[in-house]
């Protein structure tokens, strides 16, 4: 069969390259059929083009084994996990080793990888320098040992926090001392003092 | 030795409350030196105050947690506590 224009011999490439003088003209959207499944797309394998059926409702395309494939979108945002306890009755100590502050503590719940942060408010008095800090189960204090200026009078608001390295089903407590012999007061005349755990995994 | 109790005290404020109380403790057991031979710790609640008395007896400090008592080494201020350990019972009826 001939050309059109009369032209004779071999067929070339099938081709639709606009820039080619009757080489076909470009594939025309809605009006070019290739027998593909509906939301369907081509894709090359390097020699031939091969068909890639839809996903299913919220997969995106992605890269498997070097081929594009439809895949479950990866999991978002962290799971925050909230704890607290609160405590309303004054509490002394004459102890210059760490011992726990009453009731300011809690369990984990999160497994696995994540951190945890804690805050512990309260109002303190004390005739001389404290310490406080939160003891997580398997990370340790933290922090180590900070000391505070403890000899200025009655009544100082207080707010200490705590970041853990590990999550892990840890149990935590906060814990107080003096630094030399004396008398350390938290939740003083009964105001409210409150310990928060936010896990983050 | 950790001796855990309630008993009403006289409350006047929470520093006079727990210095009072170690002062009674120190004439029950004159080698009682609060936060180097023991310590004392309150919860100031009402009608009864939850009191825990710790002598070093052990040669070892010694916290109330959880139920369970823990025992730390000495810091460069405690010293052992070498008198007498009173019963509960003597420090209820104080």
């Amino acid at each position: 069969m001939g050309f059109a224009g009369g032209n004779t011999g071999a067929l070339p490439n099938h081709e639709h390259d606009p820039a080619v003088t009757r080489d076909g003209g470009a594939l025309a959207a809605n009006a070019t059929s290739a027998g593909l499944a509906d939301q369907s797309l081509l894709v090359s394998d390097g020699s031939n083009l091969q068909e890639l059926t839809v996903g299913s409702n919220t997969n995106v395309l992605s890269i498997s084994g070097g081929n594009l494939a439809w895949s479950a979108a990866a999991g978002g945002g962290a799971t925050l996990t909230r704890h607290s306890v609160t405590q309303s009755t004054a509490t002394s100590t004459s102890s210059t080793s760490y011992v726990d502050v009453p009731n300011m503590d809690t369990t984990m719940t999160g497994t696995g990888a994540g951190n945890c942060i804690s805050f512990y408010t309260t109002t303190v008095q004390s005739s001389n320098d404290f310490a406080f800090t939160c003891e997580w189960s398997t990370d340790g204090n933290i922090p180590s040992s900070p000391t505070y200026d403890g000899t200025g009078g009655a009544g100082l608001g207080v707010n200490f926090s705590s970041v853990s390295l590990t999550l892990g089903s840890q149990t935590v407590k906060w814990m107080q001392k003096l630094t030399s012999a004396g008398t350390l007061i938290v939740c003083r005349n009964n105001t409210d003092a409150e310990a928060q755990w936010l896990e983050i995994s | 030795m950790i001796l855990h109790f309630k008993k009403k005290l006289i409350h006047t404020n929470d520093m006079e409350c727990h210095e009072n109380y170690t002062h009674t403790i120190s004439a029950l057991c004159p080698k009682f030196k609060s936060s180097i031979t023991g310590h004392i710790t309150i919860t100031h609640s009402e009608p009864f105050h939850e009191i825990w008395v710790t002598f070093y007896d052990q040669g070892k400090h010694e916290n109330y947690s959880r139920g369970q008592t823990l025992s730390t080494n000495f810091n460069d201020i405690q010293k052992k506590y070498t008198g007498r350990v009173p019963t509960k019972t003597e420090l209820e009826e104080l």
